[in-house]
């Protein structure tokens, strides 16, 4: 272990530990381009390098362009990447009180906390951990996926009607394609383009991108705007950074905690684990008025979750060569180049490259973490340009992300179209939040549910399941109660609810 | 109001409807968790309506920041619905332009139609941007970006002084 932590400090190792980082949040911080991306082009450069280099550079970039998404996230309330969208609620309502630098430190504070507590994880743990990945089948998957739909359903301040309707928007449209069971074709209309279903990533830029672009637009233009320029805000103490610290250390737990587990899931990435996380803390926050308008521990619990989830992700990958995401699923591939196999066999055959790895993984979030504290609030004066100009270079990258994804002109139009139905629902005064949600969990959900009924001989092999039960009963229990709030609600006050509008949703 | 909301909600349905159609055209086993996504939308959108028409829905028009646009003077409007239709028209000829050409022309036109002070600066500081992350995305990031007869000068010439820098090294 101790060889593995020398090598992880090698002047070699500590070179490509920053590169990857710094390419990490480049392509973080450029709405479409998502880790993933980043890693599947740079896995061809690391067969230039020693395995342990190559695979610490690309979890540098992993981790950096998980960190990258929330740059452009918190400075223009664009997503550089899936996962950053709750840290853009929270985050970019900060920075339009005045406090972008306060909130981009926070980020990498929060994102570099939890990513150095699941390289802990990845350290002493991973072998306990990969084991309990075992323990979930689809009752658990279905158990958790309709938890977090209740939570997200009940939990927002809009009608539950309207909400409702934008979860099952959201979950039919994901039914668009090849039948994730059997392969059998729907709603395709002959096209070959659909047989995939709409690219996530073109469709969650077309949601928060494009029409953040078309508002900043006229915002540029609007002469009752102060003077097109966002406030850029005044600098913070790194005391009060620290303090966060010892004040919210339980969100930082929770946090990270649950971003290690909901990781080692396969299936549960960085993008679902975000919702979870901050629905969790808003239970633990209930006094808290800022929350998903400007919370500081709202930020934490979505950044914390999603690095920790990273860290997470890998541990099924290494023990069992099972990938916990997207991103794991491409270091597979980078191990197999370097001629490694994922799995048990791993931990016995090469011992010193997994230590190597675990610590250079350490080494890279506190990295990102130095970086992001002393130096990405830099980034801030992206504030300083006009919105006109914001406005036309999120409108460029949001098409070249979208198209960059698949080199198709397909996913170009996707985006543009998923554009037009948010504008047009936020017209009707549907919510996004659900449909975003039904949009990311819509396909492993059908998936699980499909899987369940067809295993399942009868109600008792769901009802035997613990973990399961207590998802269902915590469910039960939460819609009950939101319910019976909604109808116990004086009528003046029911009516101020349901007049709200979904602005930051 | 009430009419675009209803009409929308009409839109909806009618949506639903057309993949309810499509439906049979689909294996048995793969149909019932659309089919069931189609009922619960129809459902839900039916009762939002009729809640609508019963006044006892919100009655707060539009959302706050779609509201303002609509509100705004008509030049401005106009400008805003340029603006779209600029980024329409160049992922439409991006393709065939190539990104040189096509980046340039659309963020000096996107820029023009949100009134920037100095359209030969605009004009420059557009070319240089769409040469500079050409080249980025080439030999740094490896991102493909779709070719035209500029492009394709550009890439020789990269190619010619890669080339020329390994040949110098051996």
């Amino acid at each position: 272990m101790w060889q593995g932590l020398l090598a992880a400090l090698s002047p070699t190792n500590l070179f490509v530990e920053v590169m990857g980082v710094l390419i990490g949040i480049v392509f973080g911080a450029i709405p479409g381009l998502t880790a993933t991306l980043a890693i599947a082009l740079f896995v061809p450069v690391t067969f230039l390098m020693k395995a342990d280099s190559g695979m610490i550079m690309l979890g540098g970039i992993y981790a950096g362009g998980i960190f990258g998404g929330s740059i452009s996230a918190i400075l223009i309330n664009v997503p550089g990447t899936p996962a950053s969208i709750i840290t853009g609620w929270e985050g970019y309502a900060l920075a339009r009180e005045g406090k972008a630098p306060l909130a981009l430190s926070l980020a990498a504070l929060s994102s570099g906390v939890g990513g150095l507590l699941s390289g802990v994880a990845l350290l002493f743990l991973t072998p306990l951990l990969s084991s309990l990945a075992l323990t979930f089948g689809p009752p658990e998957y279905c158990a958790l996926l309709l938890f977090s739909f209740t939570i997200v359903t009940v939990m927002m301040d809009t009608p539950l009607l309207r909400n409702l309707l934008g979860c099952f928007i959201g979950l039919l449209l994901t039914t668009i394609g090849l039948d994730p069971v059997t392969g059998a074709a729907r709603f395709t209309f002959g096209s070959v383009d659909l047989m995939s279903g709409f690219n996530l990533v073109a469709v969650l830029v077309g949601f928060f991108c494009m029409t953040e672009a078309a508002f900043l637009a006229f915002e540029g233009l609007d002469r009752s705007a102060s003077d097109g320029v966002i406030e850029f805000g005044r600098g913070h103490s790194y005391r009060e950074l620290a303090r966060t610290l010892w004040t919210r250390a339980a969100t930082y737990l929770r946090s990270s905690t649950i971003g290690v587990l909901l990781g080692i899931l396969p299936a549960v990435g960085p993008v679902e684990t975000p919702f979870i996380a901050h629905t969790v803390e808003r239970k633990f926050n209930k006094k808290d008025e800022k929350f998903g308008k400007g919370s500081v521990t709202g930020l934490i619990a979505s950044e914390c979750s999603i690095s920790a989830n990273v860290g997470g992700s890998l541990m099924p990958l290494i023990s069992l060569g099972i990938p916990g995401s997207g991103a794991a699923a491409v270091f597979v591939a980078a191990l197999t180049l370097h001629g490694l196999q994922p799995g048990p066999l791993l931990f016995k055959s090469e011992p010193a490259l997994i230590y190597s790895f675990f610590w250079g993984f350490i080494a890279v979030n506190l990295f990102m973490l130095l970086f992001g504290v002393f130096a990405a609030r830099y980034f801030a004066v992206v504030l300083k340009l006009p919105k006109r100009v914001l406005a036309t270079f999120i409108a460029l990258f949001s098409i070249l992300g979208s198209y960059a994804i698949n080199n198709s002109m397909f996913d170009v139009g996707v985006m543009f179209g998923a554009t037009a139905l948010a504008l047009w629902l936020r017209a009707l005064r549907v919510p996004i939040l659900p449909i975003v949600l039904a949009v990311i969990l819509g396909p492993l959900f059908e998936q699980q549910t499909l899987v369940l009924f067809t295993t399942s001989n009868s109600i008792g092999d769901v009802l035997g399941r613990p973990i399961a039960d207590g998802f269902f009963a915590v469910t039960l229990v939460m819609l009950a109660g939101s319910v019976y709030r909604r109808r116990a609600a004086p009528r003046p006050e029911r009516s101020e609810r349901e007049s709200k509008c979904c602005i930051s949703t | 109001m009430l009419y675009f909301n209803l009409i929308s909600l009409l839109l909806v349905v009618c949506g639903a409807v057309v993949l309810g159609l499509q439906t049979p055209h689909i294996a048995e086993s793969a149909r019932i968790y659309p089919l069931v996504l189609i009922v619960l939308v129809v459902a839900c959108s039916a009762v939002v309506a009729v809640k609508e028409i019963a006044g006892r829905a919100a009655t707060e028009p539009l959302d706050t920041r779609i509201a303002k646009m609509f509100s705004a003077p008509l030049s401005v409007r106009i400008r805003v619905a340029g603006f779209v239709a600029t980024w329409l028209v160049y992922a439409w000829v991006l393709s065939e332009a190539g990104f040189l050409v096509a980046t340039t022309c659309a963020i000096f036109a996107s820029l023009w139609l949100l009134k920037i002070r100095h359209a030969l600066v605009g004009f420059l500081s557009a070319a240089a941007f769409s040469l500079v992350f050409s080249i980025l995305f080439a030999t740094v990031l490896f991102i493909p970006t779709p070719a035209g007869p500029l492009d394709q000068l550009l890439t020789q010439a990269i190619y010619s002084i890669q080339h020329k820098g390994t040949q110098h090294d051996h």
